[in-house]
């Protein structure tokens, strides 16, 4: 099987190859034929990266030291389900299943369109396999195929990197490249539409569930990723403006962007170039994402690389992408101009826009921290770095800008609001959100910031509220509905604006998340057992541990860990225990540091054993190895970015359902035609 | 040989897949088909999406009475020229075909989301008509109404003053 998919790799090159090369023709030439040849490759190239991907499972699963993949990310004693998920722990299987996925979502888009939207799909799919050849190409000729051998077979493996041998492991980076791969289909479309001149809504029309998937992958393969980091890794945080957290949130931001802009074009038929810029920005982005975990060339938590080689390649690649794009654009710009004009300030199209420039803001400034150390070495040798502060201090007018734009968005009309109206509508969210932070800076809440958070977040909450009151009243009142049934029509007979909304909900808790950490405590304290840790919370109750000494059981795949238990009393009231560990894997020499967590709605208990004194003596449960120091913290509001993920995804999934007749629905293929009569074609 | 024999069936299998349609003149459609949204179905449908919506956002506060005017005749303008267009497109089509094999203009996925619209819009209207809805202030009052919730004034005989209940 190993050989075989070694072999698969090697087939689905120039099958690819061909494919791409198909399209372009049978698209240029009008050769059904060629055309259905190439949609043949992409079902080709999707089978066989199921081969190769099946025979790098296989190789870990079979414990092949022989190949140099295998023997620097597994040994013979790491579970089964971390083997299988050796798939994407390093470089050389990550751009595998990269390839693999693009090729399933490329299969998918063939398949669904296989009975429409034919004038687009020649060069759909010439762009999707090239793209599916530049992987291959980079896997077979640039030192990182993963079917690589070594001229020995090893005993054993160096084994997987203990930091991913947790469970997010398996749901996280899936999540991120679903997420990065699904955005190739709407990309692909939109150079279809250039290269064909059909520069109307039409691609848009057709990608719109794309990009949406797209996007839920992504917002959810981050939220994953702030809760494995959490969880985890014990930094005692769940972003850490890391360069690959970065690169990850970039596409989500331009995408955010996208979403909103393409609304404009769909209703006004305004800002068509500026939606061709997106959705190639977008993709070169998702590109960037892939490149920089993989690369080598910026070093993070998240960089497994073996070889800054393909940092380069990599680098042409985009550059010829972005290049083109700009060319095709230049080429069609006459046919892009805008059917209509931006009739006043106060209108939604304004709105959209200036979220818009906010987010590009915000991704260009994020581009700036990631690239920046990067830069700076080119320029001075030496490599500086760009740290949370940045980040947080650039970040942080630029996220409240968004979250007002939240609350400012909805209630403005199409082209032009009038100011009495706006005043009118704005008048009691105003109120509610003053009356908040007054209520808070009251109740002793004096951090501005936070203050300025939590005043905009009920704004925007009250907003959203009424406007699903209003909306459900007008539906009600029209069609004589319960008023029940009137909110259930309501959502389902515009998913996209309603959901919409309801994702706005979760990114509105996920900020009130965010300014939460302004009243976060810790404390650093060493124990010996029997002493305790106190630690106030800004709710105004105490928790008080009582260290009860380190034990040192032994795990699947572990050398040795030991384990720190506290008791945990708030206000003299006993409510508890919490472990925290210190683990030494199989051939890692680092100890990997699991927090633990009392998660309650308003406030965590979060534990960090931060160092043992004689951590070898703790491991042999001697006696006198028990002084241990750790760092207790109250992180304030913490869930409400998971509930707030949740919501994001119960709205995304209400804006991706199907409405019944909103879609194109031609069933029959539109394919097994013969080829026609030359005379008939010319 | 084992090996040999699968892999050799894989390349075979593979490329035979990927020639069949060039050797067997085997050809895929390049155009679109009758039944999908047009460019003209998609300008129809904005349209008449910003219809609705002009018309929730005009009974929720959003615009004022003069500013829905404008924009309902300008988005009713651009629906009609679209299904002028459509019409066009469709008598040309009837002309260049046999009468028994001429499909109507209108058969397709797109239509029918336009239909669920336009009768969407249509039920917004009668409830308009019915005068739920305040000329005054726009306020939107529950059924049967007799005086406006929003401003106090009298509901009755709205049939004759109110802007918004023109047809669309």
């Amino acid at each position: 099987m190993t050989i075989l998919g070694e072999l698969a790799l090697w087939i689905a090159l120039p099958i690819g190859i061909w494919g791409a090369v198909a399209g372009f023709v049978g698209g240029r030439k009008e050769r059904g034929d060629l055309v259905l040849s190439a949609e043949h490759s992409v079902y080709a190239v999707f089978f066989l990266l199921i081969l190769a991907s099946a025979g790098i499972i296989t190789a870990f699963l079979t414990d092949r030291f022989d190949y140099w993949y295998v023997a620097n990310y597994s040994n013979r004693e790491l579970a089964t389900f971390y083997k299988v998920s050796g798939l994407w722990a390093g470089q050389r299987g990550s751009l595998v299943f990269w390839a693999l996925l693009l090729s399933l979502f490329s299969a998918a888009a063939v398949f669904t369109n296989r009975a429409k939207n034919r004038e687009f799909m020649a060069y759909v799919v010439g762009v999707l396999l090239t793209i599916s050849s530049f992987f291959l190409v980079v896997l077979l000729f640039a030192d990182v195929n993963p079917f690589e051998r070594l001229p020995f077979a090893p005993a054993d493996g160096r084994g997987l990197n203990p930091q991913l041998q947790n469970y997010w492991m398996t749901i996280h980076p899936p999540t991120l490249y679903l997420g990065f791969t699904a955005f190739t289909i709407p990309f692909a479309f939109a150079v279809s539409a250039l290269l064909t001149g059909k520069l109307d809504s039409r691609w848009i029309v057709i990608t719109r569930r794309w990009i949406l998937l797209s996007w839920f992958f992504l917002a959810n393969g981050i939220v994953f990723g702030m809760r494995w980091a959490y969880e985890m890794l014990g930094w005692g945080g769940y972003w850490f403006w890391d360069p690959v957290e970065n690169a990850s949130l970039l596409p989500w931001l331009t995408a955010t962007a996208f979403l909103h802009s393409i609304q404009i074009q769909e209703n006004r038929g305004m800002l068509k170039v500026w939606n061709m810029g997106l959705v190639a920005l977008t993709f070169l982005l998702t590109i960037f994402a892939t490149f920089l975990t993989r690369s080598g060339l910026i070093e993070s938590v998240h960089t497994f690389a073996e070889n800054t080689r393909i940092a380069f390649i990599f680098l042409g690649f985009m550059g010829t992408i972005a290049g083109a794009c700009v060319l095709l654009i230049a080429w069609r710009y006459p046919q892009l101009k805008s059917e209509n004009q931006i009739q006043s300030f106060l209108s939604r199209e304004s709105a959209f826009l200036f979220n818009n420039l906010i987010l590009l803001g915000a991704a260009f400034t994020i581009m700036w921290g990631v690239l920046f150390p990067l830069i700076s070495e080119g320029f001075t040798g030496q490599q500086m770095t760009v740290g949370p502060p940045f980040f947080e201090r650039v970040n942080l007018p630029i996220g409240l800008a968004l979250l007002a734009l939240m609350g400012i968005g909805p209630v403005i009309a199409w082209r032009r609001a009038s100011r009495r109206n706006l005043v009118k509508n704005f008048a009691m969210p105003i109120v509610v959100g003053v009356l908040v932070v007054g209520g808070l800076y009251v109740r002793g809440v004096h951090h501005g910031m936070a203050l300025v958070t939590f005043g905009l977040s009920a704004f925007v909450m009250t907003i959203i509220i009424v406007e699903f009151v209003k909306g459900t009243k007008a539906r009600a009142s029209i069609e004589g509905e319960g008023h029940l049934l009137a909110f259930f029509h309501l959502v389902s007979r515009n998913r996209r604006r309603w959901g919409g909304y309801i994702v706005h909900v979760g990114v509105v808790m996920i900020f009130t998340a965010f300014a939460g950490a302004a009243f976060d405590r810790e404390v650093v304290q060493t124990l010996d057992p029997g002493e305790t840790i106190s630690i106030e919370s800004p709710f105004g109750h105490e928790y008080t541990l009582t260290y009860q000494g380190l034990s040192s059981p032994r795990g699947e795949n572990l050398v040795r860990q030991a384990v720190a238990l506290m008791t945990v009393e708030k206000n003299g009231r006993p409510i508890g225990s919490l472990t925290a560990e210190k683990r030494l894997y199989v051939k890692w020499e680092a100890p990997l540091t699991i927090v633990g967590i009392r998660q309650t709605l308003m406030e965590d208990l979060y534990l960090i054993l931060e160092n043992v004194n004689d951590l070898s003596g703790a491991f042999e449960n001697e006696a006198q190895a028990q002084r241990a120091t750790f760092e207790v913290q109250v992180n304030v509001l913490v869930e409400w970015i998971w509930y707030g993920g949740f919501i994001v995804t119960l709205g995304s999934i209400i804006g991706l359902w199907p409405s019944r007749g909103s879609t194109t629905t031609a069933s029959r293929p539109q394919t097994g035609g013969k080829r026609p009569a030359l005379a008939a074609r010319s | 040989m084992g090996l040999i024999v699968g892999v050799t069936l894989v390349s075979a299998g593979v490329i035979l897949f990927v020639m069949l349609p060039v050797l067997r003149g085997d050809w895929a459609s390049l155009e679109r088909s009758d039944d999908e949204v047009t460019e003209v179905d998609a300008r129809k449908q904005a349209a008449l999406r910003g219809l609705r919506d002009a018309e929730y956002d005009y009974r929720s506060g959003k615009i004022d009475q003069a500013d829905y005017q404008i924009l309902k005749s300008d988005l009713a303008r651009k629906a009609l020229e679209a299904m002028q267009e459509e019409a066009a497109a469709g008598n040309a089509a009837n002309d260049g075909a046999p009468a028994d094999q001429a499909e109507p203009a209108n058969g397709g996925a797109g239509d029918r989301a336009s239909e669920n619209l336009e009768a969407e819009i249509a039920r917004v209207r009668k409830g308009i008509a019915q005068g739920r809805t305040c000329s005054g202030c726009g306020h939107l009052n529950v059924k049967k109404s007799r005086f406006c919730t929003g401003c106090g004034g009298s509901l009755d005989g709205m049939a004759t003053t109110a802007g918004p209940r023109e047809s669309v």
